[in-house]
């Protein structure tokens, strides 16, 4: 059956090496814009992707963040605080970790 | 321009980072697959021309949908699929244009003697492309796969959607119409021309 086989070796294009490099060229040119379109786009996406990876270590980093905000709002000097506040309670500082010692001083700002 | 480490490197690797925007990658693939999705081409719409044109835009196409390849080791049947269905679209295109135009009957740009080619093989390419385009579309992607770009029979019957009964089948015919269409004599001398 091979020995029917038409010779159709003249139509193909990439026997021409010099036409073939041409080709090759227009099309990697025509290509360029949709690369870097592509290029960009992976560069964030990389980013984002690292983000996600820490996101358990961020979330605590902010839970931590809130605590000691809250604690030296909490207890800082009252002029600070706004008109008519005072704490909650005492449990609220025990609850912060604040000191044994330091305790009776919120006791008595305990409102009345 | 080629890069030497990415010869090797499985279709997989190549798509993969193709996706990321590397032009090497993108290269080195289309210059694995370039023939195949040529050939159909060529298949499909019967002159060099048109396939060469046809191939560049199967390949651009394919790199602005290549985030939905699914299966990137097998990304060449997807390319094939893609030329396929781009060289039908284009010879969709072709007919109206032709139907437009007074002068359709012979593509100019073919008929161009090329510099690189000897005179008796470009006029023997012309008759070949003749002879071409007396066989179906489906004969002529089967024979060009087979005879020309080596494609087994399974993985043409798979992108045309054929047997492979059928596709031996179609080769057969193929074949006989190519050499009656041809002659022996015009055979003999490109033979030896070669």
């Amino acid at each position: 059956m091979n020995d029917d086989i038409v010779d159709l070796s003249s139509l193909d294009v990439t026997h021409d090496q010099l036409r073939m490099e041409r080709l090759m060229r227009e099309i990697n040119r025509a290509a360029a814009p949709e690369l870097e379109r592509r290029a960009l786009q992976s560069a964030p996406i990389s980013t984002l992707a690292e983000v996600w990876r820490w996101r358990r270590m961020l979330v605590a980093a902010s839970a931590l963040v809130s605590l000691v905000g809250g604690s030296a709002w909490l207890l800082g000097p009252q002029t600070n605080r706004p008109a008519g506040f005072s704490p909650a309670s005492a449990e609220v500082a025990v609850a912060l970790g604040v000191p044994n010692e330091l305790l009776p001083y919120f006791e008595t700002e305990l409102p009345q | 321009m080629m890069d030497a480490t990415l010869v090797n490197a499985p279709d997989g690797e190549l798509v993969a980072r193709t996706r990321t925007g590397d032009g090497r990658a993108f290269d080195a693939l289309v210059r694995r697959h370039f023939r195949m999705v040529y050939m159909i081409a060529l298949g499909v719409l019967g002159n060099r021309m048109d396939a060469e044109d046809c191939a560049q835009d199967a390949f651009l196409r394919a790199l602005t949908a290549i985030d939905q390849c699914h299966s990137p080791e097998r990304v060449g049947a997807w390319l094939g699929m893609i030329a396929r269905n781009t060289a039908r679209n284009s010879y969709a295109a072709r007919v109206v244009r032709d139907a437009d135009s007074l002068d359709a009957s012979h593509p100019s740009a073919d008929t161009a003697p090329s510099p690189h080619h000897h005179a008796v093989v470009g006029e023997l390419r012309d008759r070949l492309e003749s002879a071409l385009a007396t066989l179906t579309e489906t004969q002529r992607t089967v024979v060009l796969l087979h005879d020309l770009h080596g494609s087994p029979h399974a993985d043409i019957a798979r992108l045309l959607g054929i047997s492979e009964v059928a596709s031996r089948q179609t080769l057969f015919v193929a074949r006989r119409v190519l050499r009656e269409r041809l002659g022996a004599h015009t055979l003999t001398e490109f033979l030896h021309e070669r």
